[in-house]
């Protein structure tokens, strides 16, 4: 009998945890290890922030469909790892605590033989004063957020139908953040809600981004072809923005925010101030703060976790210039640097570098975007290592299974409106994620699998992934003929 | 801020071609198509 410990059951988590109850015997033991009982379909989180959904609707209790399943489920949360054992018991084993309300604080060693760490990002509002929903600004990362950010929309709102203006302001909070696709699609979404309330007269609305250039996304932007051209994707942001009447301040760190004011500086290194009424700014992201221990009781934490709290896999971490960055930098099996039972799943893994150039200001601040894993990648990843793990298990002698950002594909349907007949979306496809020169030498994609464009069909496909996705992690049957 | 007026804008035949139904199905066919493609790709790698 082997135990597989997964910790967290978010797409890559979820997603892991499926497939390895259904590739393992049934004598061995999935267990899963996470902080909150649900399993939350964060692209929807978008239309909860605008009150177009409920967080019932993105949000799928896990307890009953692991039972149903077979896979073991602990409500906790991961405190640190004895990748060689303790003192206390001699196999490898994680310490959790449990977050049930009835058995709070109380502590667990749990063991395995194989280890997951799909853990997903600490949100990291600390890093700039005042940020964060329990600070002066709002946030769509979880569903509770997304609820809040609905009902301070709402009220204002309310307040324009009455005559008052107001300012929103949507973008990153940090200059180092990622998931600028989440704050592309949360303002383009509130401008169509806006025009919806007949109140788009009285608001105006700005994007502030810590991105080089509109439609960097944090993977160095993209082309595409389009009417003869090849277009960068600066251009087609900035023309959805232009026409929706959406201002736009980039290149900018956000240093604090108090009640109604957002100061940021600039690459160029000039420092504003700009008022709101609204604001959701993204938070940067580390890792969750797992400790880790040898047999000894020494802490290891700094050889298996790069210093941004994320786990060293086997990528090519040695610092080197920009123009020396290459795809084979990227990891392929997500297998720990330092122990060959451990893998890091989905968010969890330390990029190699970023995948947009980096830019510093005079004084060193970092203001770039970092690079993005959104639900395709960290599914596929959460499947590879699900598979490496089964295949190790059963015995089957193979290379790992590999996927790698800089050979995986992906797609981006980002709403800009909800609505069957009106609404629109940009739907992106890139491939692959981090851009390879050596096989795509002009762009570093495949342009015949990297599009862009904007339709009422992107928004219909949004919304069929809603619905399918929503079924796969229900783990319904024929769950497994839904791609990832 | 950076101003909108340099900005590539949609004619009015590409608003509208966004919004008309016959023309969005065949873009959903196409658009479908385009990410079967890539989660195949994605598929034979791993």
């Amino acid at each position: 009998m082997a135990r597989v410990v997964v910790l967290g059951a978010g797409v890559s988590g979820h997603t892991a945890a499926a497939f390895l109850r259904r590739w393992l015997r049934a004598e061995d033991e999935v267990v899963v290890v996470s902080p909150k009982p649900d399993y939350n379909w964060l692209p929807s989180n978008i239309w909860v922030g605008l009150g177009r959904m409920q967080p019932n609707d993105v949000l799928i209790p896990l307890a009953q469909i692991y039972k149903r399943h077979g896979i073991i489920f602990k409500q906790a949360k991961a405190l640190s790892l004895y990748p060689e054992g303790s003192d206390k018991l001699d196999q490898p084993h994680v310490k959790i605590e449990s977050t049930l309300a009835e058995g709070a604080a109380a502590q667990e060693l749990l063991t395995y033989d194989y280890l997951i760490n799909a853990t997903g990002p600490k949100l990291n509002f600390a890093a700039t004063e005042g940020l964060g929903p329990s600070g002066n600004s709002l946030s769509v990362c979880t569903a509770d957020h997304a609820q809040e950010a609905a009902h301070t929309f709402l009220d204002h709102v309310a307040a324009m139908k009455r005559g008052a203006r107001r300012r929103f302001v949507v973008g990153t909070g940090h200059g180092t953040c990622t998931c600028e696709g989440a704050a592309f699609e949360y303002v383009v979404n509130l401008e169509f809600e806006l025009r919806r309330h007949k109140v788009r007269e009285q608001a105006e609305v700005v994007y502030l981004s810590n991105e080089y250039e509109l439609g960097d996304f944090g993977m160095g932007g993209a082309h595409i072809r389009r009417n003869g051209y090849i277009t960068p994707t600066n251009i087609f942001t900035e023309s959805l923005f232009a026409e929706r009447g959406i201002e736009w301040i980039i290149r900018s760190h956000v240093t604090k925010v108090e009640p109604s004011r957002i100061f940021y500086q600039t690459l160029s290194g000039e420092e504003y101030e700009l008022p709101f009424d609204m604001a959701m700014l993204l938070p940067p992201f580390s890792g969750v703060g797992l400790d880790a221990f040898d047999k000894m009781g020494t802490n290891i934490s700094s050889r298996l976790f790069a210093p941004s709290g994320f786990m060293r896999v086997d990528a090519a971490y040695s610092a080197k210039p920009y123009d020396q960055w290459k795809a084979s930098d990227w990891p392929r099996s997500y297998q720990s640097s330092e122990y060959s039972n451990i893998f890091a799943a989905g968010i969890a893994f330390a990029p190699p570098h970023a995948i947009s150039q980096p830019h510093y200001t005079a004084t060193g601040v970092p203001i770039f975007a970092a690079p993005p894993r959104t639900g395709m990648p960290s599914a596929m990843i959460g499947k590879a290592v699900a598979h490496t793990i089964a295949d190790r298990i059963r015995g089957v002698e193979r290379a790992p299974h590999m996927a790698s950002m800089s050979e995986l594909g992906a797609a981006c349907v980002a709403s800009a409106g909800a609505d069957l007949v009106h609404g629109s979306a940009a739907s992106m496809t890139v491939f692959p994620i981090v851009q390879d020169y050596d096989r795509y030498p002009e762009y570093g994609r495949d342009l015949n699998f990297t599009v862009g464009e904007i339709g009422l069909a992107g928004h219909w496909l949004k919304l069929l992934l809603h619905y399918l996705f929503m079924y796969k992690a229900r783990l319904l049957p024929g769950w497994t003929l839904i791609p990832e | 801020m950076k101003s909108s007026a340099y900005a590539t804008k949609p004619t009015r035949v590409t608003r509208w071609l966004r919004v008309f139904i016959p023309w969005q199905v065949i873009r959903f066919i196409v658009l479908n198509w385009k990410i079967i493609q890539i989660t195949r790709r994605n598929e034979h790698l791993s």
